[in-house]
């Protein structure tokens, strides 16, 4: 079908809205970028002129001497873990907390829910005392287990919207077709999810990847620090000391380019066909 | 073979000897929480600085954590947990309403020579002592002094002011080459250096302090202190341009590295912290802060801001832990930390870095010390955080009057006090 | 369901957010009826001094209004550009998958970079906005100084407004997703626009995933902290406090050494007390029957 003069017009003017907004984004990308290759001063001096001689060095600098290069596959291996575990944990729990029926599933959804209402800096003296008497302080596997619990009642939440949105006709179709309540789970309404599933999965490991709080907390060997960690101390080294703002810009960019690699790459996943196919 | 069996027997008798001369010293670590992050330059010297200790003394090593600023708060958790630490280090402000508050930090009189004071600089060690009992040994010295561009002052054909009137006529020297002379970034502390000096060069040293001290409030009210908020509101549009009400830490103190402002009211790290954009010749200058007509405080009385350590109490190794906190003011380690850490010496005698020499003077000629910000933020936290910095902050930007902020000054104190 | 189901898929969820998450947070909340410094000194029973003290405590009272302004102006803000976004997004534009990513970006990026980017935005003399408006020739709304005390909070704003409509679009989006391409087909046919197609078909068939995401912003206004934070500077502004950062500056001596955990434990239970509140207001305001096909 071709679309009609006035569907043109419509389409050009979400176009310059979209595209404007989207620009300036780029712009901001961009910025950071070229901040992270010009001096201290003419960042400050000329904020929006394009570096005379780009200085990599920054990021020799930021990779080598802040140690970014080993903070990279630690937060790398941290933020994968504690999302694939956020998965398998959250996914059946938000299925039950949508699908089931059983007394109280409102209670307990309602009890995931007002989680996200604690202040994470209230956590951080009981997890340190805990972490240590089980022996998991400073430690990514620790870490992980924190990033996973503190992030579950965001994801179940999400999760159980999704599923609860989902037709319910398709499931009571597939039980008439045989399948036990597992089956359904897995073959069923899993895939069907799996939009869902992407968007939290990405939404999370953004939120942990750039999180310092708790790792700040948690975590005080050098050789098992985040990069959002490195950036924190890139970041406190301007008071007092160097000033080097373009090596933050640098450390922030070497942040930023992984998750946005995995965005692109994921945003792919979540409307291929196969979840389009279970619906239609 | 003959080697071999030579440097085992040596090796027993180094051992023998250790066993004879120094039978408590057992191989022990000490461990050391840091406010620096590792490749800060400070963080390169105080490495250094544990490496030439365990040089001295093969038995005791050091493992640090380099934590960055948080260090204290840090701590608070590690150390409900358990963790065992032996030093740490933190401004010295804040060790006060923290570790040293709470009875964790190790007492050091009776522990250190008795006439450890006097080898730093005037008035160091006394200066984070509560109720004369030491706890901290500040190893970096910070002042608070205008630091400005040498090269602007001399095309303006102006002198260092020794007066405010003379700071205000250098203001107006500045201006006629089209820059301004004085710059400030917009946080709820920044303005403090100037009202809180002020009332200082009018009161004498400690006034801020002893203004709130008085519980009734009244003392807000007398004619000085309202006096003081008027000259500090006077700078603007002459000294400080209007525009800088609008820049965040730190586009203000960056103007000054740009050549576009003079200078600005802030600590010794100044210059280091505008290191990489002022370049290694920026002919900096500094100066202290002016007297005024007709007030106690002298021009040499100075605001400063030291970084300390501390032994813990819970150390177990509070021996060591001490003898090297003596160590790290010694003249050896005192000279790494400023050739390495490019920081203010606490010990008399120690030259700073080149580019710091003028706060050097000031700090050796000082006729009193007294903390930044005027000292409230030390032990009242609580009131200088929520109270003082922000309402003396919109009196300094213009948005409330001076008579109406020392008024408001008066009633909150009263009200705080009446509280306690 | 079966009942076995039921509990082996929901254990490993409760358990650890019982362990990890609600243990920490009870032992903390209890806290705020003690004063204490956190240093393991043993408390002083206050009972409900602290809170008694915080509804007097007109800084508290602050924090409440900014935190109700980045709410409610924040909210409508975000929420009209996500659904905005959601309607020129689905309208069949060419880019679909480019334009969502780009909206999302913000989020990818380290808060601090962000609010740095947007100070250069804002400063004076030397900042985008000033040197536009001197470039176009309007002197007077070059010389505005966007980031002054007093402007502050909405420039913060602006910036927040832009970060966090990415986010909450793309959740739309998601949920947008998963309607059947042919209900649009069929309206198409019938010469509905995109406005329409928006509000006869996908805000019922997603009526549950917009009550979710604003739950969710509720939620983050009530706590929100870093993006304010990170615009003040090195030391908080009281101009953009809000709760959470009012929260930390009590109980985590940011750089003054304040250390009133208690009394930062009873904001906190407050900030709960509020989410608790508006969560069960917007459910109950937004419930309605799921609509199915």
């Amino acid at each position: 079908m071709r679309p009609s003069t006035h569907q043109r017009i419509h389409r050009g003017i979400a176009w310059v809205i979209l595209g404007g907004w989207g620009g300036f984004t780029v712009f901001l990308v961009l910025w950071v970028i070229m901040a992270s290759l010009k001096s201290t001063r003419s960042l400050f001096g000329k904020p929006f002129e394009f570096p005379s001689a780009p200085a990599f060095v920054n990021y020799s600098k930021v990779w080598v001497t802040s140690h970014f290069g080993e903070y990279f596959l630690n937060s790398l291996m941290v933020v994968t873990a504690s999302v694939i575990g956020l998965l398998v944990v959250a996914l059946p729990a938000a299925y039950v907390l949508s699908r089931g029926k059983f007394r109280g599933r409102k209670a307990l959804l309602n009890f995931f829910i007002f989680g996200m209402g604690i202040p994470i800096p209230l956590l951080f003296i009981p997890l340190v005392v805990m972490l240590s008497e089980i022996g998991l302080i400073d430690s990514l596997t620790g870490l992980t287990l924190v990033y996973l619990s503190v992030s579950l009642p965001f994801t179940i939440y999400v999760l159980q919207g999704f599923f609860s949105s989902l037709p319910s006709d398709l499931e009571s179709a597939a039980v008439i077709d045989g399948c036990n309540d597992w089956q359904v789970f897995w073959h069923v309404m899993l895939p069907l999810a799996a939009p869902g599933a992407a968007t939290v999965a990405i939404l999370n490991f953004v939120g942990l990847w750039n999180e310092y709080q708790i790792s700040l907390v948690l975590i005080n060997a050098q050789e098992k620090r985040t990069l959002s960690l490195g950036i924190y101390s890139l970041m406190t080294s301007m008071q007092y000391s160097g000033g080097n703002w373009p090596g933050l810009f640098a450390g922030v960019t070497i942040v930023m380019v992984p998750t946005i690699l995995i965005y692109i790459f994921l945003s792919d996943r979540m409307i291929s066909g196969i979840t389009m196919g279970g619906v239609k | 073979m003959l080697r071999s069996s030579r440097s085992i027997f040596s090796s027993m008798l180094a051992g023998c000897a250790l066993a004879v001369m120094a039978p408590q010293a057992q191989a022990s670590e000490l461990v050391f929480w840091s406010m620096w992050n590792e490749p800060e330059p400070q963080a390169v010297a105080l490495r250094a600085i544990m490496d030439a200790y365990t040089a001295a003394h093969p038995e005791t090593t050091f493992s640090a954590v380099w934590n960055g600023r948080a260090n204290q708060t840090k701590l608070r958790s590690a150390l409900q947990a358990g963790t065992k630490v032996d030093l740490m280090d933190q401004d010295g402000d804040q060790l006060i309403g923290g570790l040293q508050k709470q009875g964790l930090a190790l007492q050091l009189d009776g522990l250190v020579k008795a006439d450890f004071g006097a080898s730093l600089l005037p008035g160091v060690f006394d200066i984070y002592a509560s109720e004369g009992k030491h706890y901290q040994v500040p190893y970096v010295y910070n002042s608070v002094n205008f630091w400005y561009n040498k090269e602007i002052l001399e095309e303006a054909g102006a002198q260092e002011p020794a007066t405010f009137d003379e700071l205000l006529a250098m203001c107006d020297a500045v201006r006629k080459l089209d820059k301004y002379a004085l710059v400030v970034d917009n946080d709820d502390t920044y303005a403090l250096y100037y009202f809180s000096y002020l009332l200082e060069r009018k009161l004498g040293v400690n006034a801020l302090v002893t203004t709130f001290e008085d519980k009734t409030g009244e003392s807000w009210l007398k004619p000085e202190v309202l006096k003081a908020a008027q000259m500090a509101q006077s700078l603007w549009g002459r000294c400080i341009p209007d525009d800088a009400r609008g820049f965040q830490y730190p586009a203000g103190q960056q103007t000054v590295a740009l050549g576009d402002s003079m200078g600005n009211l802030n600590g010794s790290w100044l210059p280091a912290e505008l290191s990489s954009s002022a370049g290694e010749d920026f002919p900096w200058g500094a100066f202290n802060f002016p007297s005024v007509e007709g007030g106690k405080g002298k021009q040499t009385d100075l605001q400063v801001a030291l970084l300390s350590m501390i032994a813990l109490e819970s150390s177990e190794h509070k021996e060591e832990a001490v003898d090297f906190l003596e160590f790290l003011v010694s003249e050896e380690a005192q000279k790494i930390i400023v050739e390495q850490g490019s920081v203010g010496s606490t010990r008399a005698g120690v030259a700073w870095p080149a580019i710091l020499e003028e706060a050097y003077q000031a700090a050796t000629n000082a006729t009193a010390i007294s903390n930044i910000y005027g000292g409230v933020g030390i032990n009242y936290p609580d009131f200088y955080t929520t109270i003082l910095a922000p309402e003396q902050n919109k009196m300094f930007m213009g948005q409330t009057e001076a008579k109406a902020f020392v008024e408001a000054m008066a009633a909150d104190t009263k009200k705080y006090w009446e509280a306690k | 369901m079966r009942r076995r189901m039921v509990i082996i898929f929901l254990a490993p969820a409760v358990l650890l957010y019982l362990f990890f998450v609600l243990a920490p947070a009870a032992a903390s909340f209890y806290l705020s009826l003690f004063q204490t410094s956190g240093f393991g000194e043993t408390p002083r029973w206050v009972g409900f001094g602290n809170y008694i003290k915080l509804f007097s405590d007109p800084v508290f009272w602050l924090s409440i209004t900014n935190m109700a302004l980045i709410l409610t102006v924040g909210g409508v803000a975000i929420f009209g550009l996500a659904f905005l976004f959601t309607i020129l997004i689905n309208s069949g534009i060419w880019g679909k998958k480019l334009f969502r990513a780009l909206i999302f970006m913000p989020n990818v990026i380290a808060v601090v970079a962000l609010s740095t980017f947007w100070s250069f935005i804002y400063m004076p003399r030397y900042g985008m906005l000033s040197n536009i408006f001197k470039y176009i020739g309007f002197d007077q709304a070059a010389a505005i100084s966007w980031t002054a005390p007093e402007n502050i909070i909405w420039s913060m704003l602006i910036g927040l407004v832009w970060i966090s409509t990415g986010f909450f679009t793309i959740l739309i989006l998601a949920g947008a997703d998963k309607i059947p391409t042919d209900m649009y087909e069929a309206a198409r046919i019938e010469g509905a626009g995109p406005v329409q197609m928006f509000r006869m078909i996908t805000v019922p068939m997603i009526w549950d995933v917009i009550a979710i995401t604003m739950v969710l912003w509720v939620i983050e206004a009530i706590k929100m902290m870093e993006f304010p934070f990170a615009f003040g500077g090195p030391t908080p502004v009281q101009s953009l406090l809000t709760p959470s950062i009012y929260l930390f500056i009590m109980g985590f001596g940011f750089r003054q050494p304040v250390y009133e955990l208690g009394y930062a434990t009873a904001i906190g239970v407050c900030m709960f007390l509020f989410t608790v509140v508006a969560v069960l207001i917007l459910t109950w305001a937004t419930r309605r029957d799921r609509v199915e096909f």
